[in-house]
């Protein structure tokens, strides 16, 4: 499973009143080339921030699901964010990480999540939901079935291959994806 | 005496903060915070959800922000430059308003060798930035806030209230 096609079934699977937090670089561009929508925040800069915001809005938004699309070099940046999360315990948030082994969005070079079980430390940490999926089909089942129950925090390990274009459009009016983000969300509790 | 004087004038910038209409803090805590923190945090208008770093704590604002608060993060200025990239490409870059209540160790006249050289070069990197920093005393805080807020407002991006470690009594 490549990033583009672990993407694809994400938003295949969530309707558009679902937000979706995304990752730098290139799992935000990708997103972006996909499927652009008012439902989705690219983080661009802040490396390892994605879960952040996203706990950030779980809490104040509780009766909807939020999806946090990260990556495993940008999760081992903000570790900490787990033990919050588990200790915050927000049952809405549903948090992915697409895990390559390597820092894509630059230059493939290794990160070390091959060795870090991330998915052990999430259960540690306090997610009630864990899962690590290697192909399609089960990170399918495992977003369809996160949507479905309000069990989390939910944590889905999704291990995939390394190689995918760069050609991707670059997101530029960050200030805009801002308001057209903050807008979207007033529409819900 | 000094304590408790300290005490009323943090609590009082507390709920002036609160009657600004700020409603979500984060934050590291510093000692010299200490009673704004806990007067914050026991308030039933904030919530209060601490971190684990500063640059968490401004993610997690950051999502507060998106999700309709008004929120506060506290640190130290240590913090300040464990969190400068998150600050650059994500508050200000994205237009998202937050009032950073920061405090300033290595100010002129203290002696903590670690902070100095943050000390020092604190008020150039906010200004090069483009984060206005204003000094707290007994005398400004309304001021100050009511600063930090039309600033928060007009320009959308984060604005600075400096506390110098012993400076309200």
């Amino acid at each position: 499973m490549k990033r583009r096609e672990a993407i694809q079934i994400i938003i295949q699977n969530l309707n558009k009143s679902i937000p979706v937090i995304s990752s730098l670089g290139l799992i935000s561009r990708e997103l972006f080339d996909l499927r652009d929508s008012p439902q989705n925040f690219y983080m661009t800069g802040s490396m390892g921030l994605a879960s952040s915001i996203g706990l950030g809005i779980a809490i104040n938004k509780q009766k909807i699901k939020i999806i946090v699309i990260d990556g495993d070099g940008s999760l081992l940046m903000n570790l900490g964010s787990l033990a919050s999360i588990g200790f915050f315990c927000p049952k809405n948030l549903i948090h992915i990480v697409l895990d390559n082994e390597a820092y894509e969005s630059c230059s493939g070079e290794p990160s070390v999540s091959k060795t870090a079980r991330l998915d052990k430390i999430a259960k540690t940490l306090g997610y009630n939901f864990v899962t690590k999926v290697k192909n399609k089909l089960d990170l399918r089942k495992a977003i369809k079935e996160s949507l479905d129950q309000n069990k989390g925090p939910v944590f889905i390990l999704a291990k995939i291959d390394l190689g995918s274009h760069r050609d991707l459009p670059r997101i530029l009016k960050l200030d805009k994806i801002t308001r057209r983000f903050k807008k979207f969300l007033a529409q819900f509790k | 005496m000094e304590e408790n004087t300290r005490k009323e004038l943090e609590n009082k910038f507390a709920k002036l903060l609160i009657n600004a209409g700020f409603n979500f803090v984060s934050g590291v805590p510093c000692a010299a915070q200490k009673y704004i923190i806990d007067y914050l945090s026991n308030h039933p208008k904030i919530q209060h959800i601490p971190a684990n770093r500063e640059s968490e704590a401004l993610g997690i604002a950051t999502g507060a922000f998106l999700a309709g608060k008004k929120p506060i993060v506290y640190m130290q200025n240590s913090g300040l430059m464990n969190s400068l990239n998150d600050i650059t490409s994500l508050l200000i870059s994205y237009k998202i308003p937050i009032l950073l209540i920061i405090t300033w160790r290595g100010a002129p006249g203290e002696d903590a060798p670690q902070h100095l050289v943050n000390g020092r070069s604190m008020i150039k990197i906010l200004d090069t930035i483009g984060i206005p920093a204003q000094i707290l005393t007994k005398e400004n805080m309304k001021l100050t806030i009511q600063f930090s807020k039309t600033w928060l407002k007009e320009k959308q991006i984060p604005a600075a209230i400096l506390i110098i470690r012993g400076i309200l009594k």
